[in-house]
């Protein structure tokens, strides 16, 4: 009888089962219900009937200010409103207001999410609690559901395994690592259903925000999660931002994974995620040249201190384009003063570039600083579909490195030549 | 045998995402994005489809974004997905919307853009009555198939009042408050929702 992945045994405990195996239908209870469109979800209460309360205040977050940093639409405005009173209404006690970031990444700071954690949100990119040892993923429709009963069901998830090695070469980073896995090693289905879990030496050296970006990419590969076991830098982040019991579980040693893939990162060169879709990746050789209008640096994939520490090494002593504009969006409150107690704050204001209160950044038509029609733009988040950030637009996915160099000389080149 | 649901196959690759299904350069508040849906990969989808048709799709169904995108299909009464494989949240929200989701390994290589279908949705029996063909696609999860049966989540939550301890009265079967905002016209929609 061979042991149990970590998702396993926390779908096993929050099931009250002794074990799960993957394929089995489990009821389970969360500790997370989080959402950024509360307007979606609570007019179903209305549906259902009349509601008194959420099923625990604290274990019910909205984050009204991850899409919507300041509101540019009536519509937007009034459902704001009608968020904060319904938190009111409801009992929910942590709002994420408008300016206070990327939602997900507050879920992490604010101690929402631990190891052996349960956690949902009602947005694609919760596979990113997994970063912290917790089994973290989305549910939309159903989060109305999850926000009443405290409990949703999943399917077990199998886990295959990412096993990355080695150190990256300079000008080359994280968000690399992660495109080339989304389109050259497990493609945009080859992780369907699937846990993923990253482990390996170059799992180890990154800090949690760097991880941070492979567990959002995981839906990009058709991931559940992307788990990586908790270690001294996991319980180091959590010091301070977690204030309730919590219980790490890690894969047993004699655990199967369906499937496992051996990354070298050193061989990774920088990397561009074209249209249509965030997996077809060309190599930076065969997309230099490409006339960029907008640089984005932020997003769910982009946006902590260490990515705008990136793009200013490639700035420094130099220009933004004239034809191009870059778009700096900190991902959070305490990303932003963290960059400005570094000087980088500064130093993007001082070359010219259009600086953004913390939220999710624009990325999709729902954000602000979405293009004009047939323009191009290059940035460091997740998602280049049709459509999304402007009509009939072209978007481009890379690392802060690339993105900065791109804004430098308005057209993609090869960042590593400019360090 | 479950009850067999007869309409067109519209026929769609791999990887076509919710962003190509619901698409967020819409105007998302007042109006559902039907006139774009699927646009990006058949123009003609949404002038040519009507009630009780079927899409027909490769690997990676409805991947990426997890907006609640069968709100659209739903919108069209579109009868149901047959696919090679579907993305995870766009499964669960499509069942729960009330618009199943068949995964049939194989059965694009027996549907082509406008054949006539006959389709057990329970058992998962698909027969292709232009050609003849049939292909049996994996079976539904049961908790889903049961959520649809009554009508979808919304329902069934009604139904089962014991797992909903904070919810003062349930609103009878069948009965959905219309309320204001983004889901003001799929409302109208399941007001005529049929549940067989």
């Amino acid at each position: 009888m061979g042991g149990h992945t970590a998702t396993e045994k926390i779908l096993a405990k929050k099931s009250g089962n002794k074990e799960v195996f993957p394929g089995d239908a489990v009821i389970c209870d969360l500790d997370l219900v989080y959402h950024h469109s509360p307007w979606l979800a609570i007019p179903l209460f209305d549906e259902i009937g009349e509601v008194g309360s959420v099923f625990d205040g604290d274990k019910v977050t909205f984050g009204l200010g991850h899409h919507v940093c300041l509101p540019s639409t009536q519509e937007y405005a009034t459902f704001l409103k009608q968020s904060r009173e319904w938190a009111k209404k409801y009992g929910i006690r942590h709002v994420y207001d408008m300016g206070t970031g990327n939602s997900h990444l507050l879920m992490l700071e604010k101690g929402h999410v631990f190891p052996g954690a349960l956690c949902v949100g009602g947005d694609s990119h919760a596979t990113v609690y997994g970063v912290l040892g917790a089994f973290g993923t989305a549910i939309t429709y159903e989060v109305a559901d999850a926000m009443l009963s405290g409990k949703t069901w999943f399917r077990v998830p199998a886990t295959v395994r990412i096993r990355l090695e080695g150190a990256t070469q300079r000008g080359v980073c994280a968000r690399d690592v992660g495109q080339h896995l989304v389109g050259d090693v497990v493609g945009a289905d080859g992780a369907l259903w699937k846990t993923i879990d990253y482990t390996g030496s170059y799992i180890d050296s990154l800090s949690i925000m760097q991880r941070s970006i492979l567990s959002f990419l995981a839906v990009e590969m058709g991931g559940v999660t992307g788990f990586m076991e908790p270690d001294r830098k996991t319980f180091e982040y959590i010091r301070n931002r977690v204030h309730v019991p919590y219980e790490a579980e890690y894969n047993d040693s004699d655990c199967a994974f369906e499937k496992e893939w051996h990354v070298d990162v050193s061989k990774i060169e920088p990397l561009v995620g074209c249209p249509p879709r965030p997996s077809n990746n060309k190599p930076i050789s065969e997309v230099e040249g490409v006339k960029i209008d907008q640089a984005y640096i932020g997003g769910c994939t982009g946006s902590s201190t260490e990515d705008f520490r990136m793009a200013a090494e490639i700035l420094k002593g130099r220009s933004i384009h004239p034809d191009t504009r870059l778009i700096i969006v900190p991902g959070t409150q305490e990303i932003l003063a963290e960059m400005r107690q570094e000087g980088l704050l500064q130093f993007f204001e001082d070359i010219g570039a259009i600086i953004s209160a913390p939220y999710c950044g624009p990325c999709q038509m729902m954000c602000y600083g979405f293009l004009g029609e047939g323009e191009t733009m290059i940035g460091t988040h997740p998602r280049n579909l049709p459509g999304r950030a402007g009509v009939n637009v072209n978007i481009f996915l890379s690392s802060p490195y690339t993105v900065a160099a791109a804004a430098a000389n308005g057209r993609i080149v090869d960042p590593r030549v400019m360090l | 045998m479950g009850k067999v649901y007869q309409g067109k196959a519209f026929t769609f690759g791999d990887n076509v995402n919710t962003e190509s299904i619901m698409a967020s350069s819409a105007d998302h508040g007042a109006h559902l994005p039907i006139a774009e849906c699927l646009r990006f990969y058949d123009p003609n989808f949404a002038k040519e489809m009507s009630s009780g048709d079927f899409i027909v799709a490769g690997k990676n169904f409805g991947n990426s974004s997890s907006r609640p995108a069968a709100l659209v299909l739903k919108a069209m009464d579109l009868r149901a997905i047959i696919c090679e494989s579907s993305a995870r949240i766009f499964y669960r929200n499509t069942w729960n919307i009330g618009v199943p989701v068949l995964e049939c390994p194989g059965v694009l290589s027996i549907v082509e853009r406008g054949d006539e279908l006959a389709v057990d949705i329970e058992n998962g029996q698909i027969k292709n009555l232009t050609n003849g063909k049939e292909i049996q696609a994996e079976a539904p999860i049961p908790l889903l198939l049961e959520r649809w049966e009554v009508g979808g989540m919304i329902e069934w939550i009604k139904q089962h009042p014991e797992n909903y301890p904070t919810v003062i009265k349930f609103h009878s079967a069948g009965v959905r408050k219309n309320v204001e905002g983004f889901f003001g016209e799929v409302n109208e929609a399941d007001a005529v929702h049929d549940k067989g």
